[in-house]
């Protein structure tokens, strides 16, 4: 009794899709059918001949693939581009098409009562023949297009999939959708189908594309909920972005590194902490991007591997920045202790940039990685986008336990705060300040540490200067107020004035 | 000998079917009778069962049963269904009577 129960809890089969069985926890339920539904161009193709891919390669399991659209030559050639070899599958007996894809050569007419047996049987003889364990059909749109009956149709593909299951394989069936809003059930056979629902979306919002995959239903079984995003790459095919990790498991760290600012390093009680996540705000030249160099040849000083992923500048424009304050990045670059790269925020999606920054960092296993700005990829994505992403970036880093810093813009000159500082500011550990301030004629800069979460630190807002030694922190801004909010007035305190009077003691007599 | 069969034959036919079900039954049956009509030593038939040879019907992209084929004369020809329609198919294969082609005047 408590055997035959057991052996109906669904078990899960492993997509082998990357990212995607995290969100499926654990992949799909074996021996169903799953609905993929989705607009033109959504990669709903891909997604099932990538099901059939890793099955074959990380499972041994074959594949059959049914289509209705393009002709198997032709499908061949389109995927050799991600890295799939189809036809070496095929001869080596692991992947077998059924090539039901229209009729164009030939005429062709309808007349009386027909079936569907002959594809079923051609289906059941491609499984038995690679010993299938995983079947894809494109599309069920397509499907319907070519054969000329719906009723028909539909009581076929009832029989087809009834057959599928008493074959015991896992089945992608996909669907086409007019638009992302459109009604799940085109067809009237969706619903009664399929045991599980895949939704693949490629909207457009606000001019920027963006891919998403979400599970909508799971007979029997449980999965994440919500809308993942996720990227097509050449040589890898789909790959799904889990946000974070199911749960916040991060490790935390009381160990200190530097800044590579002692008087920094002092501000913020001795030191970044070990694997947290730094954000620095500031306006276009308030020394970001010194900090950013601080920090990575700090890194590199101390022999640890750092990544910088640079938006904005390019690697000459980098070298020359940090040869400006002493840093020789060419050569730490030689020996490995430093990694730059270079892209334009506008070269890929959000998506894309998310999936090769976690690429790379997996590649080198840095200690440390700077990210030059984030405001930059802020541009190419919507606020809701941005922020998943820099989510997802923070959880694999803290993962990683890297010690990152982020560099973000601030639009205004002084004071002021950006989108970027608002979107991200709860998911970073600490958030330095870099402001303007303008003081009596004269445009100063000002640091301090906004929150350092896990440890004591300084509160002043301290004057600091930039010079061929780099970043040099002075005294508190006494007798000021309001550098925050853009607007500081000098208080009558004594320092100040004392200050002030001896700018007009000598010099241009204007009385 | 081949050859020579080949010129004789003037209709080629590959039918699909799946034994056992009504609508294969009837295509049998009325290809038959349409065979009958357009001169049975002019017709060569062959039956497939795609339960039997599913190869088959995989490289003549078999989906509905039942399926004929009309492989000669040219062009080719698919009619789905049980042919029950006998006027239909013939319409369909562009049957022209040989009373017709007599009559037709010679430029």
């Amino acid at each position: 009794m408590s055997d035959a129960r057991r052996s109906k809890v669904i078990e899960k089969i492993a997509t082998g899709i990357a990212g995607f069985d995290d969100i499926a926890e654990g992949g799909l339920p074996s021996g169903t059918l799953t609905l993929v539904s989705g607009t033109a161009g959504s990669a709903k193709t891909i997604f099932g001949m990538q099901f059939l891919a890793a099955g074959i390669t990380a499972y041994e399991e074959g594949g059959v693939f049914v289509t209705f659209e393009e002709r198997p030559a032709q499908m061949c050639r389109h995927m050799l581009s991600l890295g799939w070899d189809i036809e070496s599958w095929e001869n080596a007996g692991k992947w077998a098409f059924v090539d039901a894809s229209p009729f164009v050569d030939v005429e062709q007419i309808t007349t009386g009562a027909f079936n569907l047996e002959a594809l079923l049987a051609r289906i059941e003889f491609a499984v038995s023949s690679v010993k299938a364990k995983r079947v894809v059909m494109d599309s069920l749109g397509t499907m319907f297009a070519q054969i000329p009956d719906p009723l028909i149709l539909r009581a076929e593909l009832f029989r087809i999939i009834q057959a599928l299951q008493s074959l015991g394989v896992t089945t992608v069936l996909t669907a086409e959708r007019a638009n992302d809003k459109d009604d799940l059930g085109r067809y009237g056979v969706e619903e009664f189908v399929a045991d599980n629902v895949l939704i693949l979306r490629h909207a457009l919002e606000s001019d920027k594309r963006r891919r998403t995959i979400e599970i909508l239903k799971f007979r029997g079984t449980t999965y994440r909920d919500g809308e993942y995003p996720f990227t097509v790459l050449k040589d890898q095919g789909i790959v799904v972005i889990p946000l974070t990790s199911a749960d916040l498991r991060q490790k935390t760290s009381t160990v200190r590194t530097t800044t590579g600012s002692t008087q920094l390093d002092e501000m913020c009680g001795g030191g970044l902490l070990r694997s947290s996540v730094i954000l620095v705000s500031g306006a276009t030249g308030t020394g970001k991007t010194l900090t950013t160099t601080q920090f990575i040849g700090a890194g590199a000083k101390l022999k640890e591997k750092c990544l910088f992923f640079a938006f904005e500048e390019s690697r000459e424009q980098i070298f020359r920045n940090a040869a400006s304050w002493g840093y020789d990045f060419e050569k730490l670059e030689r020996e490995g202790f430093i990694k730059i790269i270079c892209r334009y925020p506008e070269s890929a999606g959000i998506n894309d940039h998310l999936v090769w920054m976690r690429m790379a960092i997996e590649e080198y296993q840095p200690q440390r990685v700077a990210v030059d700005s984030l405001s930059a990829i802020e541009r190419i994505a919507t606020p809701k986008a941005f922020r998943e992403i820099v989510i997802s970036l923070t959880s694999f880093l803290k993962e990683k336990q890297v010690l990152a810093v982020f560099t973000s813009t601030t639009s205004a000159l002084l004071g002021g705060s950006s989108i970027t500082d608002a979107n991200i500011s709860t998911i970073t550990d600490t958030i330095i300040l870099l402001r303007y301030i303008e003081l009596l004629g004269e445009m100063r800069r000002g640091v301090m540490i906004l929150k350092m979460r896990g440890s004591a630190h300084n509160k002043e807002i301290r004057e600091f200067t930039i010079s061929e030694h780099g970043m040099t922190v002075g005294k508190a801004f006494r007798n000021v107020s309001g550098i925050l909010s853009g607007n500081a007035s000098v208080l009558a305190g004594e320092s100040e004035l004392v200050r002030v009077k001896s700018m007009f003691t000598e010099g241009d007599d204007l009385s | 000998m081949m050859e020579a069969a080949e010129h004789l034959i003037t209709y080629r036919f590959s039918l699909f079917i799946s034994p056992g079900s009504a609508a294969s039954e009837q295509a049998v049956y009325n290809l038959k009778k349409i065979c009958e009509f357009l001169g049975e030593g002019d017709c060569e038939v062959e039956v497939i069962n795609v339960k039997d040879n599913p190869q088959r019907a995989e490289i003549d992209r078999i989906m509905a049963i039942p399926t004929l084929i009309k492989g000669k004369p040219f062009p080719a020809l698919r009619i789905i269904g049980d042919l029950s329609n006998h006027q239909r198919v013939l319409e369909a294969m562009g049957y022209v009577p040989r009373d017709a082609i007599r009559v037709l005047p010679i430029t």
